[in-house]
């Protein structure tokens, strides 16, 4: 007879807490950042670690800040979390990262809206929740060469609409998000099916782009790729 | 420091909850974000932490919109702040008492 696992306890509590905050408790952000504040450091690190910021990774100031910053998104966000998905600093990543692009800006490219608006292409998507301004997939601002490769090659396999959806899926993955097809249909306005269709066809077709040219060895031994 | 062993500056979430407050357009934020952090860090409802510093739920809710200045702020909830180790008080009290 299989037994129930056990309850997590911060599970738990961040539940009750979440719920405090999406009733406008902002009493609820001081216990989460007290008890759960570890969490968040680890998704701000690590969105650090993938801008390549390591001047900043090494300056607990600038971590703090960060880390509150995430805590206030989760806060204001606090009432569209489902208590059965992801934990808030895996699915409000997506607003994180733009929260923090906003404060230290970028390694490489710096945020221009004016550019970003060019993308008329991107406009068929619903972006009007949290879709990443920058993401560290992005070729044009990667410091790894396998993201530059990755860039590259998506752009010789996908449309603009289809390698937003991939970075978005791996970046997500990447966090321990446990059901990123969800997270991105969420943030890009498309359906959880239509996300995993198009990474699977995006994948298949990277698969193939790699078997057959060898400028892109590197990348298929990141693992990323993996079906 | 390593992300397990990770502790946040609560005087700086205060302060960065005082002025969001006050963007938002509360007179005395110092004295909200005071309160909510203290209710906060209690984890306790609106409704308990009013009765445990002796206002109405009507009052506390006054305090914690920014509605009292920290001078008229009530002394069992100042008494809770101090005793809170991870709140300075000397340094979230606002300059001119307001």
């Amino acid at each position: 007879m299989q037994t129930a696992p056990p309850i997590d306890s911060e599970r738990v509590r961040l539940v009750t807490l979440m719920a405090a905050m999406a009733e406008g408790d902002q009493g609820a952000v001081f216990a989460l950042v007290a008890e759960l504040g570890h969490h968040l450091a680890g998704t701000v690190r690590a969105q650090l670690r993938s801008y390549g910021r390591h001047d900043l990774l090494h300056d607990p100031d600038e971590v703090e800040g960060l880390v509150l910053t995430a805590a206030f998104e989760i806060l204001d966000r606090a009432g569209s979390w489902d208590p059965d998905g992801a934990p808030p600093w895996v699915w409000a990543r997506n607003a994180i990262h733009a929260a923090v692009v906003r404060e230290i800006g970028h390694a490489s490219v710096e945020l221009d809206p004016e550019l970003l608006g060019e993308r008329e292409e991107w406009d068929s998507l619903d972006r009007s929740s949290s879709v990443d301004e920058l993401d560290p997939f992005d070729p044009c601002g990667a410091h790894d060469p396998r993201l530059r490769l990755l860039g590259e090659a998506l752009g010789a396999t996908a449309s603009p609409r289809d390698q937003l959806v991939v970075r978005q899926f791996l970046l997500q993955k990447a966090y321990g998000d446990p059901s990123p097809s969800h997270t991105v249909a969420a943030d890009l306005g498309l359906g959880p099916d239509n996300v995993r269709q198009i990474v699977s066809r995006v994948g298949r077709r990277l698969r193939e782009l790699l078997a057959d040219d060898d400028r892109y060895r590197l990348l298929g031994e990141s693992g990323w790729l993996a079906a | 420091m390593d992300d397990e062993r990770w502790s946040s500056d609560l005087n700086l979430l205060c302060e960065r909850l005082s002025e969001r407050l006050a963007e938002d357009g509360a007179v005395h934020a110092d004295a909200a974000a005071l309160c909510i952090a203290v209710r906060g860090l209690r984890s306790t409802s609106a409704r308990d932490f009013a009765r445990e510093v002796h206002l109405t739920p009507a009052e506390l809710a006054r305090v914690e919109t920014g509605e009292v200045a920290w001078a008229d702020l009530p002394d069992d909830l100042l008494r809770m702040a101090a005793a809170e180790p991870r709140l300075d008080l000397d340094r979230l009290r606002p300059d001119d008492r307001s």
